[in-house]
């Protein structure tokens, strides 16, 4: 860490609502999305969002190992959210920790609702999703990169998924946290959501929100998902430009 | 009665692609009320004026009753192999249904095929609870492949490469003087008179396979064949001088 930030000192947000990114407080960052760069793989997504990079890999359906996992009248959906040692300042430990295994858990239940399981009994789909830079908004990013990846697996699923954070800073709800928000603002609150079925799978918070601040930011999460969303779509489209173009009957 | 999404649009998870009285067909799901969606990135389509359905551009493959498929030998045991069909389900192909006659009390069926063998032959029984059965006498083309060389492609492209009513196969046989089986599991059996042969068929299916969801695909094709045919007769005409 360079220094420790005094609040007091260096407001998270001046007073004309411009943050120290020099984003406007329902200003979402830089977002990138990419589908189809991996080989080895049913299907795979790569996201940066700010200084956020996170890459996804997608297996399967294949059959479910170890076989007693197995469920007779579904697919099984297993994740795993991992932080690349390097994607921090200090090293982080290569093993698994308490918090990425916490993780692993609510990214499997923010995709599940949306990935149509019992069209493939008795097998598995597989989602990795490694964390090569972290800048905050990890869970949320790898949510949205773990949606597009399962998408371009083909695996059929009822609706995408996105996600995105809002936060509060300085009183005011904010979207979109970057590491230094998420560090010394008053709330954090990563959101996942269907955006057609208009369902709500993930939802924490960190510090602490009014009922109107809880309900202004749910709203803004939304108008953050709906964005999302529309680069979800078109990242799917890009990767198969020219098929906008009709189809020959086979 | 409304239709959002036009014929052969391309469509994303979670796309309204219609409103009103239809019926969902393939990768499409009715959901809040009368509303249907896309369930897969595909091409959408409307068959039989009510029935919507999309296309996928990729996927797994998923057998089916019928299908003829080429598949791998992964496993042996007493009287049947396992086999690899690149599907969510490995197959099996019992001693009984490979078209020789196995005694499988005397006999050990590795004589007549081993691991990494490859064998062309139908889906018998599959119904999702149990894995999905082969057979290889139901026609006198299935067996082990002996020769040639078998290459694998995506699945939901097979369609294309074998064509409208095989058109696209037997015009790759006829100009390329090559023999094509395609799998419908996403493998294709290539003999052919050369290895220039194998190797310039090969390629062809790999442009089918990328450009398999384009518009004039024949044509391009046989565009290719055509420099094909001109740089060998090129090579022969100079090995001749």
């Amino acid at each position: 860490m360079v220094e420790a930030v005094d609040s007091g000192s260096k407001p998270l947000l001046s007073p004309d609502g411009i943050r120290t990114d020099g984003r406007k407080i329902d200003e979402m960052r830089k977002v990138k999305m990419e589908v189809g760069l991996l080989k080895n793989c049913s299907g795979s997504a790569y996201i940066e969002q700010g200084k956020t990079k996170i890459i996804v890999a997608v297996h399967g359906p294949r059959e479910a190992h170890p076989k007693h996992l197995a469920q007779p009248g579904r697919a099984i959906l297993r994740t795993r959210y991992h932080m690349a040692p390097f994607s921090t300042s200090d090293r982080k430990s290569p093993a698994p920790s308490r918090r990425e295994i916490e993780i692993t858990k609510v990214i499997r239940e923010a995709l599940e609702p949306a990935v149509m399981l019992d069209e493939f009994p008795k097998t598995s789909i597989d989602v990795f999703i490694e964390v090569l830079q972290a800048d905050a908004g990890t869970r949320s990013a790898g949510i949205t990169a773990a949606a597009l990846a399962l998408a371009e697996a083909g695996i059929p699923m009822r609706d995408m998924v996105a996600a995105v954070a809002v936060g509060k800073l300085e009183g005011r709800v904010v979207m979109d946290l970057n590491e230094e928000e998420d560090e010394h603002g008053q709330a954090d609150m990563p959101v996942a959501m269907m955006p057609n079925v208009n369902r709500i799978t993930l939802l924490q918070l960190n510090g602490r929100l009014t009922r109107a601040e809880l309900e202004e930011g749910l709203s803004m999460a939304r108008r953050g998902v709906d964005q999302l969303y529309e680069m979800q779509k078109q990242a799917l489209r890009e990767k198969y430009t020219s098929s906008e173009s009709a189809q020959e009957e086979d | 009665m409304n239709i959002i999404a036009k014929h052969r649009q391309l469509v994303t998870p979670g796309d309204l692609v219609a409103e009103g009285k239809f019926r969902a067909g393939q990768n499409v799901i009715k959901l809040n009320g009368d509303r249907f969606y896309a369930t897969v990135l595909g091409s959408f389509e409307i068959k039989d004026r009510d029935t919507l359905s999309v296309r996928a551009l990729r996927g797994p493959y998923i057998p089916r009753r019928g299908d003829k498929v080429i598949g791998k030998v992964v496993d042996i045991s007493m009287g049947s192999w396992t086999v690899d069909i690149r599907a969510p389900y490995e197959a099996t192909l019992p001693a009984g249904r490979f078209p020789a006659r196995i005694n499988p009390v005397f006999d050990d069926i590795r004589k007549f095929m081993g691991a990494d063998d490859f064998v062309y032959a139908e889906i018998a029984e599959f119904d999702r609870a149990r894995p999905p059965i082969l057979d290889a006498t139901l026609n006198r083309e299935y067996g082990l492949i002996k020769q040639g060389v078998v290459i694998e492609v995506e699945p939901t492209r097979v369609p294309r490469i074998i064509g409208k009513k095989g058109s696209m196969i037997q015009l790759l046989n006829r100009e390329l003087g090559s023999q094509i089986t395609v799998g419908q599991n996403g493998r294709v059996w290539v003999r052919a008179p050369s290895p220039e042969a194998v190797s310039n068929t090969v390629s062809t299916i790999r442009l089918i396979e990328a450009e398999a969801h384009t518009q004039g695909l024949t044509s391009r094709v046989e565009e290719r064949l055509k420099t094909l045919k001109n740089a060998s007769q090129k090579i022969a005409t100079e090995n001749k001088e």
